[in-house]
């Protein structure tokens, strides 16, 4: 259970992500950690353990959403940067470039082709390269590619 | 010259080097080399520095477009302890039906290893009791898992459903709830290992969608990604059989007998292709760089990548 307060958060945003409703991601974290219980109780191998819990939300997660793609919206992409999320620290302008900026960043993420999507959304929810690699039946270099060209194209325009 | 990257006269760490530097993915040697080089190359530190700005921006932009769609965590957590709980009571209904927030209190470790234990052993009587219904023999063969379903355990099954009802429109919550219990039961009926459950998907051999039901002769564990004809094609097929089934250029019972009979013939025969067109979702992926068609047009020119 402690590993499920620790990562059930991080599960939910990378499959709401993916695109699946928020009711869908809970369900689908269900049965993730209920994957996992099994997985631990049959003594299978704990290495890479993230990247195997991410890799069952991501194949369930791809499922759900094509079951249900042509009835279902995806959420509204920017709608929660909102003045809510503003740090006090920092000067309005400073605030609204800051908001400014990371609405051009999803957006260029959105652009990109899709495996190179998901890297990024694994990245940002902690994984390092091997469990991000793990996740999503990748190598290991070939995650580093994806992150180094997404990186690159997000620093290049989106720029300060 | 792996790793670095040319830019006028000098040499520089690429993106690359500097990203798994960052996440000590490189060998001790490599690493020692590029911390020597950063200590003497102002561009690449700056460049790092970048790009962890980025990843930083980025992420953070993420957290703030997800984090208000979470519910819960204790919510969260009791479902899924409740559905330990009936899944140690053999039951096959989804724990989300069953939410008993109040009923765990006071989540200690000593409750979790109980509740475990009984689980524990409820599979192992539910696993007894499907090793009787078939006697499996004949699927030792499917370590790697079965392209096609077993007839004799999966032959498929039906509800009655008429046409319009195919084509409405609905919730399809159906596909979504297979109990972990009998997902269990249908692995061990193929005889395959319960750890490998993430790598396969437990499908309706014949989709709700044209009117299969839950049961569990409508069910078997299918890869998702170990062969080119997996459960991700199949789905490309459900699709187009309802689709040509609502166009009225197929009739549903069709749909279903072929489905049901060998689903590789059905989609070669309903997509005239002796292959999985690999890839509708490539073709998706193609669909969206065109329409990203000025990102791509910089990442040719991008490789390897320069910076100052």
């Amino acid at each position: 259970m402690v590993l499920f307060d620790q990562m059930r958060n991080r599960l939910v945003r990378y499959v709401l992500s993916l695109g699946v409703c928020a009711h869908d991601g809970e369900d689908i974290i269900q049965e993730v950690f209920l994957s996992l219980f099994r997985h631990l109780q049959l003594g299978r191998s704990r290495e890479n353990l993230r990247g195997w819990v991410f890799q069952v939300a991501h194949n369930l997660a791809l499922k759900y959403r094509n079951g249900k793609r042509r009835q279902q919206a995806r959420i509204n992409p920017d709608s929660s940067l909102v003045e809510n999320h503003l740090d006090p620290a920092t000067n309005p302008e400073e605030q609204l470039a800051g908001i400014q900026r990371r609405r051009r960043l999803l957006a260029i993420v959105r652009a990109l082709p899709e495996q190179d999507q998901w890297c990024l959304y694994l990245r940002a929810e902690g994984l390092r390269y091997r469990e991000i690699a793990r996740a999503l039946g990748m190598s290991l270099g070939a995650v580093s590619n994806s992150l180094g060209r997404s990186m690159a194209r997000l620093e290049r325009a989106g720029g300060r | 010259m792996g790793g670095k990257t040319m830019r006028g006269d000098k040499l520089h760490l690429s993106d690359e080097v500097l990203l798994l530097a960052a996440d000590q993915e490189l060998s001790p040697r490599r690493e020692a080399e590029v911390l020597a080089h950063l200590a003497v190359c102002e561009a690449c530190r700056a460049r790092r520095d970048q790009l962890e700005q980025v990843a930083s921006d980025f992420s953070r932009a993420h957290r703030e477009r997800l984090s208000p769609e979470l519910s819960s965590v204790a919510d969260s957590r009791a479902d899924l302890q409740t559905q330990l709980a009936l899944l140690s009571s053999g039951s096959k209904r989804s724990g989300r039906q069953y939410r008993l927030a109040n009923l765990f209190t006071g989540t200690g470790w000593a409750y979790v290893a109980a509740v475990f234990l009984v689980a524990a052993l409820g599979l192992r009587l539910l696993s007894q009791e499907t090793l009787q219904r078939d006697s499996r023999a004949h699927l030792a063969s499917s370590a790697a898992g079965p392209l096609l379903p077993e007839p004799r355990l999966t032959p498929g099954a039906t509800r009655p459903i008429n046409t319009s009802q195919v084509c409405t429109p609905g919730p399809r919550d159906q596909m979504a709830t297979i109990p972990m219990a009998v997902r269990q039961a249908v692995f061990h009926e193929y005889g395959m290992d319960g750890s490998r459950l993430p790598e396969y998907e437990v499908d309706h051999l014949i989709t709700p969608e044209l009117g299969g039901t839950d049961d569990i002769q409508n069910l078997w564990p299918e890869p998702y990604a170990t062969t080119e004809w997996n459960a991700h094609v199949k789905d490309e097929l459900e699709d187009r059989l309802r689709q040509l089934v609502c166009q009225g250029k197929l009739d549903l019972p069709t749909a279903q007998r072929d489905i049901a009979t060998n689903w590789i013939s059905a989609y070669q025969k309903y997509f005239h292709t002796n292959k999985p067109l690999a890839d509708l979702s490539s073709l998706r992926r193609a669909q969206e760089r065109r329409s990203a068609g000025e990102v791509w047009v910089q990442y040719a020119s991008l490789a390897p990548m320069t910076h100052d």
